[in-house]
C-alpha cells in the first residue's frame, strides 16, 4: 500500500515530519516498508510549444521554440511526443537535475538548446522515459513546474492480513487519528441526481446471498470520457496505480481512498437490462480486461447480464464490456462479496488485483453505497454526465459484529500493564469501538464494520496494547519454576560426536532434506520407501532423503570442481522414511554422514603425502563411539551398491547395525562426477545413541612393572585380528594387560594369501612383579594357542 | 683373544657404526645375535669345546656379545634422537608450519543454534522436538490458520504423496508438547522449516527456526518483552536494542514482530537495515486462546507467549553473509573461514 502524504492530509490534519509519522505507524502496528523523499527540483518552469520542427543537421533530434512566460527560447529536444500547443516543464540552463548536473547552454549539432525539455526520468520522479512530461492545459505558462507534477513524499506501508481496512488513505489516517487522539477530516461531496430514476432502464438481482450479501449500482448517463486532471493522475501514479481515464480514475481513487472496490461498466454494452449475481454456469467463458479467456464453473461467482458473464465478482470486469473512449453511460458497481469467493476465484486463475487484494481480506460492508455515491459525484464533476435518481440495489447492507466481552483485569494481567476501565473505554472509543456497557471489570463493545478481524476478547486485547504502545509496556524477567529436564541429552550427544570429528579434522557441512529420484536409485533405495513431494519445485527436489550420502556427494563434488582435494566433512541430518506409526507418517531418523577424500595429512612436509584409507575413517568413527563411551562396536565386511567390492564394513553396537563405512564404489562417485576415492560412513546416530555410556568408571591400575613380548604370526590372509584377539581372550589368566598390532606385512617373504601380523603383548601382574620365567610361560602358552587355533606359524627373523 | 671372535667383533662394531637408520640397525643385529646370527653360531660351538677351553673362550664370547649389544643399544639410541630430530637438525626454521592435525568446523548454522540453545538453556528452557513431517492439522489448522489462508497454498508449502506436509514453521511442536503436557510449559524447539520460496539472496526453500513456548498462569506480554530483550543482549552484545512493533499471526493475539537494532551500523541507518537503523528478526505474542482450545487447556487459567527466531537471520546478522545461499553451498573455503 503506497500513498502521497500530502492525500493523507486530505483526512487528518497533521504536520508530523514523514520520519515520525513513518515511525509511530510502525509502532502501531501499520509497519512503514519504506519512505521516497521527493527530489528537490528548483527552477523549473512551466513552457508552452510554439513550435515543433526538425533539427537541420540530425534525424533524431527536433527544435521546439518555446514561451516560458514571456520569452522565446529554442531547446533542441530527442523526444517525439510533444506537439505545439503543449505545456512542458522546461529545465533552464543553470537547473541544477537530481542527479546532480547544472544544465549549461550547449550547441548540440550546431544549434545552440537554451535548456532542456524534462522527462519524469531526468527529475527522478519516475522511470518514464519515453518521452517528456506534457503537463495539463491548464497550466500556467511561466510558473513554477514543480507545482504540476506531484512532487510527494511517499509512504510504503506493509499490512498485515488481518487489517484489511489499512489497505485504504482513509483507513490509515483513522489509524494515526486513534493514535493520536484526533479527530478526522470530514469528505464532503455533494451528489446532484436527475429526475430520471434509475430503476426505471436497470436492474441489479443477487442469486446467491450467501455469496453476495449486497450488491449496489448506480447509473451516469451522458459522460465524457477524457484523461484525468493532474492531481488526480499523480496521486493514482504516486501510489503505483496507471492513470486510465477519468472513469476508471475515480473508481481506483475511492479504491485507495476509501478502500472500496468499485468497477464500471459501459452500459450500452451490456445485454439486456439487468445485472445478476450468480455462480457461473459450467462451459461460460469471460475473457476479463487483461485479454486472457477464462472458462468458468459454479465454483466461480460471476457478475452477468443477460446473456452471460461481464465480470469475475471482485476481481476483474470483463473486456467486452470495458469504459472505453466512446463510452457514454456507465454502470458503477459497488458490492460486498464474501472473502472466501473472492479468494477462490482469485486463486483458481491466479490472478490478483486492488480489488481481489480487499475483497479476499474483508471489505466494509457499512461504506458499499457511500463509497459508490462519493464515486458518481466525482465521476459526474469530472467527466459530466447525469446521475440517475436512487441507488439500484439488492440484498442487505447490514452485518451485525458480534458483541464481545474484555476483562479489564484480564487485560492488564496478561499485558503487565494497569489501565483503568476508563482508560480502556477511551481508547476503544479512539478506535470507534462501540463500548455498549461498561462495569468496573467488563466492558461490552462492538466492533465497526471496518474492523472484521475484531471476533474475540483477545483481539482486543492486541488494541488496548498497541495503542497504549508496545513500548511503554515494561519489562519483566519472569520468577520461574523449574520445568522439566531439560531434555538436553540429544543436543549434548549430538555436540560430543561433533567435537570428536572436528578434533578429527572434519568440518561440518549442511545439505538439503530433499533428494532426486536419480540419487535414490544411484544408492539403490527403493522410491516406495520414500517420502514423495506432491508439489517440488523441481526434479532435484522430488523425495525427501533416505541417505546423507547423495547431499555429501553433492557438496563433495562442488568443493572438488574448486579445487578443495582434500576434504574432511561431516553432516548430522533427519533421513525420512514412511512409517504408520506416526501421525505426520514419516519416521525421522538423526544420522551422521562422514566422508573423506585426499591428503591424509596437512602437514604433508613432514608427514608425507598419503592418501586417506578405510582406516582413517575407522578412526575417526572410532573416536566418535569413543566419546559416547561406547567400547563394544564390532565391524563385519559389508556390500552394497554404493561401497566398492570387499572394501566397506558394517558397524555393529551389541549385535545391533548402527551404520556403515567404506570405500565408495568407483561408477557411484563418477555418478556425481568426482573421479577420487572417497571414503564414507554413515551411522544412525538416533540408535547409536541409545549405547550412550554417561556414567565413567575409573579402573584400578596395577603398581607393578610391566613386561613386553612382540611376536609375528603368519595368518591367512582372510583370517581376522577379531579371531587373533578372541583366541587371547582364552587364556584367562590375567595376566595379559593389552595386545597391540604393530605390523602388518604382506609380499616378499610371506606366502601368497597369507599375512604377517605383528604383534606386541604387555604382561603385567596385579600383586607382583612377573619374571622372565613366568613372562616366558605365558607367552609361550599363548603364541601355542595361536598357532593351534589359528592355524598360523611364528615368523621368523 | 681368539682371532676369529675378535674379528667378528671389528665387523660387527663397523656394521652398527655404518647403520644409517634403524632397519639397517636391526638387520645388523640379526646378523650378529640373531638365532642364526654368527654369535649364536659361537654359542653352539661353545657347547662341543674341551672343557679346559671353554670356561675362557666362553668368557670372551659373552664379553663381545656384550659389547656388540651395548653397541647396538647406543647405536639405536642415537638413530632414534636422530630420527626425531631430522627436521630440526641444524638450523631450527621455527616459521615452517606445525604439524598438529587441523580440527574442523563448525557450520555458522549450528554455531548459531547452539548459541541460542545455549542461553535459553541458562534461563531454565527445556528442548522439544517435532517432525520436519507435520499433519496440517499441526502446521496450520491448531494454529488457527483458517483453512482458506494463502499460506496453505502449494506456492507457499511443500505437500506430500501422503497427505501430510513439510512444516512451514517450528510452531506445530508447540501443539505437540501441550497436547502432552499440562502448563507449565517452558520449552524452545530448534529444527528444519519449508517453504515453497524461489531461493534467492534472502530467500530458499529450506531453513531453520527456534520456537520458544512458555504457559503457566500468569505469563505476560511483559514477561516476553523481558525474556527476548535478554537473549538478545545475550547473543549480540549488551549494546542491542530491541524494539517490539504490533504484527499479526493467526496464532498468537496480541502478535508483536521484533527488530533488533542493526548491529552493522549501530541504528545509523545503512543498506543492511533498508536505512531504518532496525533488522527484523522474527515474531512473537501472546498465545490465543483459540490453540489453547484446540490443545484442551483452560485458557482462562493460562496464559502464554510464543516467538519464533530465523536462525539464517541471525546467522547473517552475526558473520556478516550477504547471500543465504552461501549457508548451503558448503564451500570449505566458507566453513573454514567462519569456523
Amino acid at each position: 500500500m503506497k500513498f502521497p502524504y500530502s492525500w493523507l492530509k486530505r483526512h487528518i490534519n497533521i504536520d508530523m515530519d514523514a520520519a515520525e509519522l513513518s515511525d509511530m505507524l510502525t509502532m502501531s502496528g501499520t509497519k512503514v516498508e519504506g519512505v521516497s523523499y521527493p527530489p528537490v527540483l528548483k527552477g523549473l518552469v512551466v513552457a508552452e510549444i510554439i513550435e515543433v520542427s526538425k533539427h537541420p543537421n540530425a534525424d533524431k533530434l527536433s527544435l521546439c521554440r518555446i514561451d516560458t512566460g514571456g520569452r522565446e527560447i529554442t531547446v533542441v529536444c530527442g523526444a517525439k511526443n510533444m506537439k505545439n500547443g503543449d505545456k512542458v516543464v522546461f529545465a533552464p540552463a543553470g537547473t541544477v537535475l537530481p542527479c546532480g548536473t547544472k544544465l549549461k547552454k550547449a550547441v548540440i549539432r550546431g544549434v545552440e538548446s537554451g535548456g532542456m525539455l524534462c522527462s519524469e526520468d531526468e527529475l527522478g520522479l519516475g522511470k518514464d522515459h519515453s518521452g517528456i512530461i506534457i503537463l495539463q492545459d491548464s497550466a500556467d505558462t511561466g510558473s513554477d513546474a514543480s507545482e504540476y507534477l506531484g512532487i510527494d513524499t511517499v509512504f510504503e506501508l506493509e499490512v498485515t492480513p488481518n487489517r484489511p481496512d489499512c489497505l485504504s488513505v482513509m483507513g490509515v489516517a483513522r489509524e494515526v487519528a486513534a493514535v493520536k487522539n484526533m479527530e478526522l477530516l470530514k469528505q464532503d461531496f455533494s451528489l446532484n441526481e436527475s429526475d430520471i430514476k434509475a430503476s426505471n432502464c436497470f436492474s441489479v438481482r443477487i442469486e446467491d446471498k450467501n455469496r453476495c450479501p449486497f450488491y449496489s449500482a448506480r447509473i451516469i448517463k451522458g459522460a465524457s470520457v477524457g484523461e484525468s486532471p493532474n492531481w488526480l493522475k499523480n496521486y493514482l501514479k504516486s501510489s503505483g496505480i496507471r492513470p486510465i481515464n477519468n472513469i476508471v480514475d475515480v473508481t481506483n481513487f475511492i479504491l485507495l481512498d476509501m478502500g472500496h472496490p468499485l468497477h464500471a461498466f459501459d452500459m450500452s454494452l451490456l445485454k439486456g437490462k439487468s445485472i445478476f449475481v450468480r455462480p457461473a454456469k459450467k462451459n461460460e467463458k469471460i475473457t476479463t480486461i487483461d485479454g486472457v479467456e477464462r472458462k468458468l464453473d459454479e465454483t466461480v461467482l460471476i457478475i452477468a447480464d443477460e446473456k452471460g458473464p461481464v465480470a469475475l465478482a471482485g476481481v476483474m470486469g470483463g473486456r467486452d464490456s470495458e469504459i472505453s473512449a466512446n463510452t457514454k453511460d456507465v454502470l458503477l458497481e459497488s458490492a460486498y462479496f464474501n472473502p472466501a469467493d473472492i479468494r477462490n476465484t482469485s486463486k483458481r486463475f491466479a490472478l490478483t488485483s486492488e480489488s481481489s487484494y480487499r475483497f479476499e481480506r474483508g471489505a466494509d460492508i457499512g461504506i458499499v453505497v457511500k463509497a459508490l455515491d462519493r464515486a458518481a459525484a466525482m465521476i459526474s464533476e469530472l467527466a459530466g454526465g447525469m446521475v440517475l435518481k436512487a441507488v439500484l440495489k439488492d440484498g442487505a447492507q447490514e452485518r451485525e459484529n458480534p458483541v464481545i466481552s474484555c476483562r479489564v483485569e484480564k487485560a492488564n494481567k496478561l499485558m503487565g500493564i494497569q489501565l483503568s476501565t476508563n482508560e480502556i473505554c477511551d481508547i476503544f472509543r479512539r478506535l470507534e469501538i462501540e463500548v455498549l456497557s461498561e462495569d468496573r471489570d467488563i466492558i461490552k463493545i462492538k466492533a465497526p464494520t471496518f474492523r472484521p478481524d475484531i471476533t474475540e476478547e483477545a483481539d482486543l486485547f492486541e488494541e488496548i496494547a498497541r495503542i497504549y504502545g508496545y513500548d511503554s509496556i515494561d519489562e519483566n524477567l519472569p520468577e520461574s519454576k523449574i520445568v522439566g529436564d531439560g531434555n538436553y541429552l540429544e543436543t549434548d550427544i549430538v555436540e560430543k560426536m561433533g567435537e570428536s570429528l572436528r578434533a578429527s579434522g572434519c568440518s561440518e557441512t549442511m545439505s538439503f532434506s530433499f533428494i532426486s529420484a536419480r540419487d535414490l536409485e544411484n544408492c539403490g533405495f527403493s522410491k516406495g520407501n520414500a517420502l514423495k513431494i506432491k508439489n517440488p519445485q523441481n526434479e532435484e527436489l522430488l523425495y525427501l532423503r533416505t541417505s546423507i550420502l547423495p547431499g555429501m556427494m553433492k557438496t563433495l563434488s562442488y568443493n572438488l570442481n574448486r579445487d578443495a582435494k582434500n576434504l574432511k566433512l561431516y553432516e548430522f541430518g533427519r533421513i525420512y522414511f514412511p512409517s504408520r506409526e506416526n501421525d505426520s507418517g514419516s519416521s525421522e531418523i538423526l544420522t551422521l554422514g562422514v566422508a573423506l577424500t585426499g591428503f591424509r595429512y596437512d602437514s604433508r612436509w613432514i608427514e608425507g603425502s598419503q592418501n586417506v584409507n578405510f582406516f582413517d575413517i575407522k578412526g575417526v568413527i572410532e573416536n566418535v563411539l569413543d566419546s559416547l563411551g561406547i567400547k563394544n562396536a564390532e565391524y563385519d565386511l559389508h556390500n552394497s551398491v554404493t561401497f566398492k567390492k570387499g572394501n566397506a564394513a558394517f558397524i555393529k553396537i551389541a549385535g545391533v547395525p548402527v551404520g556403515s563405512m567404506g570405500e565408495l564404489d568407483k561408477d557411484f562417485c563418477r555418478r556425481y562426477g568426482i573421479e577420487q576415492t572417497v571414503f564414507y560412513c554413515e551411522l544412525d546416530v538416533s540408535e547409536t545413541m541409545k549405547y550412550y555410556n554417561r556414567l565413567k568408571k575409573h579402573i584400578p591400575f596395577s603398581m607393578f612393572p610391566a613386561v613386553k613380548r612382540d611376536i609375528a604370526l603368519i595368518l591367512d590372509e582372510d583370517l581376522t585380528y577379531r579371531e587373533v584377539l578372541k583366541a587371547a581372550e582364552k587364556e584367562k589368566t590375567g595376566l595379559i594387560e593389552n595386545i597391540e598390532v604393530f605390523d602388518l606385512y604382506k609380499g616378499r617373504q610371506i606366502p601368497e594369501n597369507k599375512k604377517s601380523l605383528g604383534i606386541s603383548v604387555t604382561y603385567r601382574s596385579e600383586n607382583s612383579t612377573l619374571t622372565d620365567k613366568e613372562v616366558d610361560e605365558l607367552h609361550n602358552k599363548l603364541v601355542n594357542r595361536w598357532v593351534k587355533e589359528l592355524k598360523c606359524s611364528i615368523r621368523d627373523f | 683373544m681368539d682371532k676369529n671372535l675378535e674379528a667378528i667383533k671389528q665387523a660387527s662394531l663397523e656394521d652398527i657404526r655404518k647403520a644409517e637408520d634403524l632397519k639397517k640397525l636391526d638387520s645388523a643385529r640379526i646378523r650378529y645375535l640373531g638365532k642364526k646370527g654368527k654369535i649364536s653360531a659361537l654359542m653352539e660351538l661353545l657347547k662341543n669345546l674341551p672343557a679346559s677351553e671353554k670356561p675362557l673362550f666362553g668368557k670372551e664370547l659373552n664379553s663381545v656379545k656384550n659389547d656388540i649389544q651395548s653397541a647396538i643399544e647406543r647405536k639405536r639410541k642415537s638413530l632414534e634422537d636422530k630420527e626425531q630430530n631430522t627436521s630440526v637438525s641444524g638450523f631450527l626454521d621455527v616459521t615452517m608450519p606445525g604439524i598438529a592435525r587441523r580440527t574442523g568446523a563448525v557450520h555458522p548454522i549450528t554455531q548459531t543454534i547452539n548459541e541460542i540453545i545455549a542461553v535459553f538453556r541458562r534461563m531454565g528452557f527445556s528442548i522439544a522436538d517435532g517432525p520436519d513431517v507435520e499433519t496440517e492439522f499441526n502446521n496450520f489448522d491448531a494454529l488457527n490458520t483458517p483453512a482458506n489462508h494463502p499460506s496453505r497454498d502449494i506456492q507457499d508449502t511443500f505437500y506430500l504423496e501422503n497427505g501430510n506436509l513439510l512444516r512451514t514453521q517450528t510452531s506445530p511442536v508447540q501443539i505437540r508438547i501441550m497436547k502432552k503436557v499440562k502448563p507449565p510449559v517452558r520449552i524452545i524447539a530448534p529444527g528444519r522449516v519449508y517453504r515453497n520460496d524461489t531461493p534467492d539472496a534472502t530467500h530458499g526453500h529450506t531453513f531453520h527456526q527456534i520456537e520458544g513456548l512458555y504457559v503457566d498462569k500468569n505469563v505476560s506480554l511483559a514477561d516476553l518483552k523481558g525474556v527476548l530483550h535478554s537473549s538478545a543482549r545475550q547473543i549480540l552484545g549488551n549494546d542491542i536494542k530491541i524494539r517490539f512493533r504490533p504484527h499479526f499471526f493467526p496464532f498468537t493475539e496480541p502478535s508483536v514482530e521484533y527488530d533488533f537494532s542493526c548491529v552493522i551500523c549501530k541504528g545509523k541507518g545503512c543498506k543492511v537495515c533498508k536505512n531504518s537503523g532496525w533488522l527484523e528478526i522474527s515474531g512473537a505474542g501472546m498465545v490465543d486462546p483459540r490453540v489453547y482450545k484446540n490443545v484442551g487447556y483452560d485458557p482462562d487459567e493460562y496464559t502464554g507467549y510464543a516467538f519464533g527466531m530465523g536462525i539464517e537471520r541471525i546467522a547473517m546478522i552475526k558473520f556478516g553473509i550477504d547471500d543465504l545461499r552461501l549457508l548451503y553451498e558448503n564451500d570449505i573455503r566458507f566453513l573454514r573461514n567462519l569456523k
